[in-house]
């Protein structure tokens, strides 16, 4: 008995391989089969995955998947990091989804928020990396995946490059399920550099006609820092990196991080912090960060995924960055969570809105984005036990009761007070408490970032320590004074902001050591991408839209 | 590579640091309101400078002329105020016989006040040649992104001197318009490397067309001009047609080509990698321009 029902699945798995018959040669299949293939391995009520992350994308079998109709595929119910690329939104207008389950939509949140008004979007819930990658474990396994890799030998053995991303943690819970594991590679090769997936996981193999989509995601133009970015990021160093001692950290992709990043070679080296402060770093390789490496600031990077340009340097600093037997960099998305989660002391990113509890978000009523990887890094991940000293130094200032974690991550929160457009960040409710958002995610607020994980605020007004108010009340307090000329910064009370500036809740850029007038972008190691390009002694490649020389 | 950089400062933090300390005076400063009638007609804000700084300095004790045109106020564009104010300097530099120094930020004429904008630059250009007859140097800085283009394009080769930085662009059509008028396949405007490739300074001093590179910096500019600011020459029937010849040939060596990097190799430069990363001199060393 419990033979025949252990089988069935596996039986169900042959059937559908059968039904490829002809169409494919071993595990090769030419790319004009695809959309037939497709057909036959997925069934309705599949629980399909395909890969796509903010940045690597298995195009090429989205958009086959995508030149089929609602007679050939229906009744799906879809599982996917990033719906980044028309062909996602294709599949929704094709009525050919019953469900999805997502983290993040980029740079088609405009067609997202379209499709939930339309109510063709049907959403069971935005997730992050993490949290989804856990559910495909769970109750979310998917049947068929569509995954993206560099090579593929003639065994189907896959090498997956820079960007291995989350290629293993939708292989495994598929390939250990008995379901269809169909990879696109760029090329087809005798032997590979490595092997990062072994052939016995892999089912079908197509050499996809273009490469692979990679997003250059990463890659901040120094000469985009202005000068206000370069006071908050000394604002930060002073307040933050040195006075808690910061030494593993993540740090966000906005121009305000990059700033702090190039700072460590010139502000950072006058403090005298270098060796004291951001040694070990959970962050994709980013192009800001070669000054630092370069001034022997950082002792290993690892990372969620690749980033384009970075190859030569990454390789050539495996002292520095994870690389394979090959020489080549190695990027783990569910490990580099995990890490970002458990292993770092700080992390710091911005946000598009705040509201006056601390909360973020970057959904408005016109975009819905989604999460990402940033909430699984900003929180309090209770499950710790190792101490250091940011984290016990920070523990202590939030005044721990007998039953609470002895240590605290530092979640910083670092923006300007008016987004571009003089739009402001600060606000008293955020755009995602919207009803027919609300409504959509059945009940549940996307909320990037929870106040009460929030230790930090920063902007060019000063730092708020969220974490050592007291009550909502003077949280709420010691936002408003942070929040500059925004009406939620309007509305704070000189007593209440003088009051928490003299207890050090509220501190001022001279209240760290910083002088406005000094910040300047003639302190950053460099101010352009060329300069980076120098620094890495010519082994940084930076994508073509960066490049005027 | 840290430190001010010459293109990102204002025109008026640009005179500053190229001028001796203190040594500026401002004509017609903006406390005099001299705006564009024209821009006010039409509603658009005007500049209580009209988009250019004028006036004279010293640099290193020496007396000049100096002008410096604002790229943030409709691009530098030149009006009937801002041309009658450029025109009205070099006039100054030949009457008084002091060289003069124009800092260029512009893509030509303002189409708002398009004919007295034309009238003011080919005023200007014969007060320039007046300059040149009396042997009074004139120099053009070109180091933005914004450039010389249209009438100033023209305007800055009919100085003595162009001193480009790497950032600097030179022309008479823009990449876009070029784009638009012989098709993406032919120039690609968003192709940033093939444009500067093309009108960006290190080509223009391969081509002979910028006489010196500088660093991005105000220190490399104002050691460059200090030191084009004692020699000048006229322009004689003789120097036309010599530059006439210079040009065709030019047009047979790379009228065919389409390929930038064809252009420097052609001009001497051997390691295309280096000469891209390196900057002002360096490059000028590696590159060995027709000599």
């Amino acid at each position: 008995m419990i033979t025949a029902k252990t089988a069935l699945r596996r039986q169900n798995k042959a059937q559908r391989i059968e039904r490829v018959g002809k169409l494919a040669r071993g595990k090769f299949v030419s790319p004009d089969k695809v959309p037939e293939i497709l057909r036959r391995i997925i069934e309705p009520g599949d629980i399909l995955c395909l890969e796509g992350d903010n940045q690597k994308q298995a195009d090429f079998l989205a958009n086959q998947l995508a030149t089929l109709e609602n007679k050939d595929l229906r009744d799906i119910h879809l599982v996917m990091s990033c719906i980044t690329l028309p062909a996602h939104i294709e599949l929704f207008k094709k009525g050919m989804i019953k469900q999805v389950d997502f983290c993040y939509a980029g740079p088609q949140g405009g067609a997202v928020a379209d499709l939930v008004k339309a109510k063709k979007f049907p959403v069971g819930a935005i997730h992050t990396y993490n949290e989804l990658y856990a559910r495909y474990y769970i109750d979310l396994t998917p049947r068929v995946a569509l995954i993206a890799a560099a090579q593929a030998d003639r065994k189907g053995n896959l090498f997956l490059a820079a960007n291995t991303e989350e290629t293993p943690a939708i292989v495994e819970p598929t390939a250990f399920s008995d379901g269809i594991v169909f990879a696109q590679v760029n090329e087809i090769v005798d032997k590979l550099p490595r092997i990062d997936i072994p052939a016995d996981q892999v089912d079908l193999v197509v050499q996809a006609p273009y490469p692979m989509h990679l997003q250059a995601l990463f890659t901040r133009d120094p000469a985009a820092i202005t000068d206000v970015q370069v006071l908050m990021a000394m604002v930060a160093l002073r307040g933050i990196y040195e006075k808690y001692e910061v030494q593993s950290l993540n740090h966000g992709v906005g121009f305000n991080t990059a700033a702090i990043e190039l700072l460590l070679p010139t502000y950072g080296e006058r403090l005298g912090l270098k060796g004291k402060i951001c040694k070990y770093w959970m962050v994709n390789p980013l192009p800001t960060l070669i000054p630092a490496i370069e001034s022997g600031w950082v002792e290993s990077v690892f990372a969620v995924g690749g980033e384009v340009g970075m190859e030569r340097y990454t390789a050539a600093r495996s002292d520095v960055f994870f690389t394979g037997r090959d020489g080549s960099f190695h990027s783990n998305r569910a490990m580099g969570q995990l890490a970002g989660h458990y292993a770092i002391d700080m992390f710091i990113g911005a946000s598009l809105q705040i509201d006056i509890n601390g909360n973020s978000s970057t959904v408005s009523k016109n975009r819905i984005t989604g999460f990402g990887g940033a909430p699984n890094m900003g929180c309090q991940p209770t499950g710790r036990r190792h101490p250091t000293k940011a984290w016990l130094k920070a523990g202590a200032e939030a005044n721990p009761g007998p039953g609470s974690p002895p240590g605290r991550k530092l979640v910083v929160q670092m923006v300007e007070t008016f987004q571009a457009g003089r739009v402001p960040t600060f606000v008293e409710e955020l755009d995602a408490t919207d009803p027919s958002i609300r409504k959509a995610l059945h009940g549940v607020t996307p909320v990037m970032i929870y106040g009460d994980d929030v230790t930090h605020v920063v902007t060019e007004e000063g730092i708020a320590n969220l974490a050592a108010c007291r009550s909502i009340a003077e949280r709420q307090a010691a936002i408003r004074a942070v929040a500059g000329y925004t009406p939620v910064g309007l509305k704070r009370k000189k007593r209440e902001t003088e009051d928490l500036r003299a207890r050090g809740i509220v501190q001022l850029p001279e209240d760290v050591g910083v002088r406005p007038s000094e910040a300047s972008r003639s302190l950053l190691a460099t101010q352009d991408i060329k300069g980076l390009v120098r620094w890495s002694n010519g082994l940084y490649d930076p994508p073509s839209q960066f490049v005027d020389w | 590579m840290s430190g001010v950089l010459f293109h990102e400062q204002t025109a008026r933090q640009r005179i500053a640091s190229l001028a001796d300390a203190g040594s500026f005076v401002e004509l017609l400063p903006p406390p005099e309101r001299i705006t564009s009638p024209y821009l006010a007609q039409l509603g658009i804000p005007v500049s209580f400078d009209d988009g250019i700084v004028i006036g004279h300095a010293k640099i290193g004790g020496k007396k000049i002329y100096l002008a410096a045109q604002v790229g943030q106020f409709v691009g530098g564009a030149v009006g009937e105020i801002h041309g009658a104010k450029l025109t009205g300097l070099f006039k100054a530099a030949a009457r008084d016989k002091v060289p003069c120094v124009l800092i260029i930020e512009s893509g030509g004429v303002r189409l708002h006040e398009g004919s007295s904008g034309e009238i003011a630059i080919a005023e200007t250009m014969r007060a320039i040649f007046e300059c040149r007859a009396l042997k009074v140097p004139t120099i053009a800085v070109i180091a933005t992104d914004i450039g010389a283009y249209g009438g100033i394009g023209i305007l800055s080769t009919c100085c003595d001197y162009r001193i480009m930085t790497e950032h600097g662009r030179l022309g008479i059509s823009g990449p876009i318009v070029i784009e638009k008028w012989m098709g993406k396949k032919a120039y690609d405007s968003a192709n940033r490397a093939l444009v500067w490739k093309t009108s960006g300074g290190k080509t223009k001093y391969l081509l002979g067309d910028a006489d010196a590179l500088a660093h991005d910096s105000p220190e490399a500019v104002r050691d460059a001009i200090a030191r084009l600011l004692t020699k000048s020459s006229a322009v004689s029937l003789a120097s036309v047609k010599a530059r006439q010849k210079d040009l065709e040939k030019r047009l047979k060596k790379f009228g065919t080509t389409d390929d930038p990097d064809a252009v420097w190799k052609g001009m001497g430069v051997r390691d295309i990698g280096a000469a891209s990363l390196a900057s002002g001199p360096e490059f000028a060393a590696l590159a060995k321009r027709g000599k």
